[in-house]
């Protein structure tokens, strides 16, 4: 019994101490966001590179989300002779959840797992050491940028990724269910309101920063030795999909009664 | 460094230890691998903090240095790296310019003129390596690597110079060729340059005093010729395993 108790506590122990160096890291990011040189080169460079180079994935996993998701519905609707409402059924779900959460989970940890690799590896090479030798915030020249990238590029697939799964719902909706991609069309956006489309940009912001943030801390607390990079971005993968699906949860709760 | 204690969880690795490095001179710090020697660099560069004790660099405390102090204190004290941490995604050019982007209102141009007067320094002329100034750290052998590296680090033109192995891995020419190179500079520049190595060739070759790591402190230090004569024999058993 006591042994157990110790190893909740040393456990504990442990996840506080990394979710208040996340915090203070956070708070750092954002402390030195403003301070010049505002560095709009490395802002713009991470922007563009984590957003393109997730622009395949998000497209695939959006665009069968959305197929998989009408078909699914359109199974259950087409039993109560109601697959005309295909539309309306599929819409809230998508927009509001399941393609910020999805995306999140998967590009997300993709991007953070991107992070902590390359801001591991240059821990393990002391470039980052070598940053600060040479007078650089390391935080200001690694953290802003790729955080800022993350939290203004997942909104930004999340809206595209929208896009490719109406499309993946209108192809499944007249193809499989002889609703026509039109009517289906007409349906998913009547059923939507500004506050959808909002809690799913407000979400996919969030979990952008959540990703962007972890990835960078696991890259920096990386412990030497290229075997720890590996270590490092295996536990960016299942913190950033814990920490995303506990923001889900506490995001839904603050949207669903607006 | 006045009464230095450091550690790493339960690695102790400074006890009350005390050094001094005078304006002007090569010291050399030797010891095993694994001893803690390059966290002295650290401690004077201000990467790490002294848990007690004080770190003081021209009579101000590293310890209590708020980021633009540092900051200012990083144009006078350059280090250069084990490996060399060049910057893997920018060129040579943006390596050896980067204290002075970061420092400076310099332009481009006279940016990589000063890069190309660093790079003829260390022997890496654009008259033998036209082409060095957009290669990036991947396509350079590690000697190459480590003259960048040096390079880099005498770009801003610092009063001191923290070497950490810079020996370490490379070929006997190599090594000669860096051992000669902290010595041209020293003389060229009148830097400041503390060295941190395990190789003892090279230790008597740059240094003008030695200190030696042993029991979390540096219960030797000596001028060179003074340091070959210690007879204890931890000292002994060093220097005559190296060269042996």
């Amino acid at each position: 019994m006591n042994g157990i108790l110790r190893r909740v506590g040393a456990s504990l122990n442990e996840f506080f101490r990394w979710s208040g160096g996340l915090f203070i890291l956070f708070l750092r990011a954002l402390w030195v966001a403003p301070q010049r040189p505002i560095g709009v080169y490395d802002l713009s460079y991470q922007t563009l590179t984590v957003g393109i180079r997730s622009m395949p994935m998000a497209t695939l996993m959006s665009l069968f989300v959305g197929m998989i998701l009408v078909w699914q519905f359109g199974e259950a609707l087409a039993d109560f002779g109601a697959k005309q409402s295909l539309g309306y059924a599929s819409s809230l779900a998508l927009v509001r959840e399941l393609i910020p959460a999805l995306l999140a989970v998967t590009v997300g940890s993709k991007m953070a797992t991107g992070m902590t690799a390359e801001l591991g590896s240059m821990k393990v090479t002391e470039q980052i050491d070598a940053i600060a030798s040479l007078g650089a915030d390391p935080v200001k020249k690694l953290v802003w940028p790729r955080f800022f990238a993350a939290t203004l590029a997942m909104p930004l697939l999340v809206a595209w990724g929208n896009i490719m799964a109406l499309l993946g719902g209108m192809f499944i909706s007249d193809a499989v269910f002889d609703v026509p991609a039109g009517y289906f069309y007409e349906t998913y956006i009547d059923e939507l309101i500004p506050i959808h489309y909002i809690s799913g940009i407000v979400k996919a912001t969030v979990f952008g920063g959540i990703a962007g943030i972890i990835g960078c801390y696991q890259g920096f607390m990386t412990k030497f030795g290229t075997e720890a990079v590996g270590l490092a971005t295996t536990e960016t993968v299942v913190s950033v999909s814990i920490a995303v699906v506990i923001a889900d949860f506490a995001l839904t709760t603050l949207f669903l009664p607006i | 460094m006045r009464g230095v204690s450091k550690s790493f969880g339960a690695n102790v690795v400074y006890q009350g230890m005390d050094i001094d490095v005078y304006r002007g001179e090569t010291l050399t710090i030797l010891g095993g691998s694994g001893t803690g020697k390059s966290v002295a660099l650290k401690l004077m560069i201000g990467l790490l903090r002294a848990e007690e004790g004080s770190v003081h660099v021209n009579g101000e405390e590293v310890s209590e240095m708020g980021a633009e102090s540092l900051r200012k204190l990083r144009q006078d004290l350059s280090m250069v790296f084990q490996g060399g941490a060049l910057f893997d995604s920018m060129s040579v050019l943006e390596n050896v310019g980067y204290a002075l982007t970061e420092h400076t209102q310099m332009s481009d141009a006279e940016i990589r003129d000063r890069a190309e007067e660093c790079l003829e320094m260390v022997g890496l002329g654009l008259s033998e390596n036209p082409d060095i100034l957009e290669k990036f750290p991947a396509n350079l052998s590690g000697g190459m690597r480590k003259r960048v590296a040096l390079a880099r680090s005498i770009a801003i033109k610092p009063a001191v110079i923290l070497y950490d192995e810079p020996t370490t891995g490379l070929d006997p020419p190599n090594c000669d060729r860096i051992s000669m190179m902290i010595r041209h500079l020293q003389e060229q520049l009148s830097v400041t340059s503390v060295v941190v190595t395990h190789d003892i060739d090279t230790a008597f070759h740059v240094s003008d005093r030695m200190a030696m790591l042993h029991d979390h402190r540096f219960p030797w230090v000596a001028r060179t010729e003074d340091f070959r004569q210690i007879q204890d024999e931890v000292v002994r058993d060093f220097i005559v395993r190296r060269t042996r």
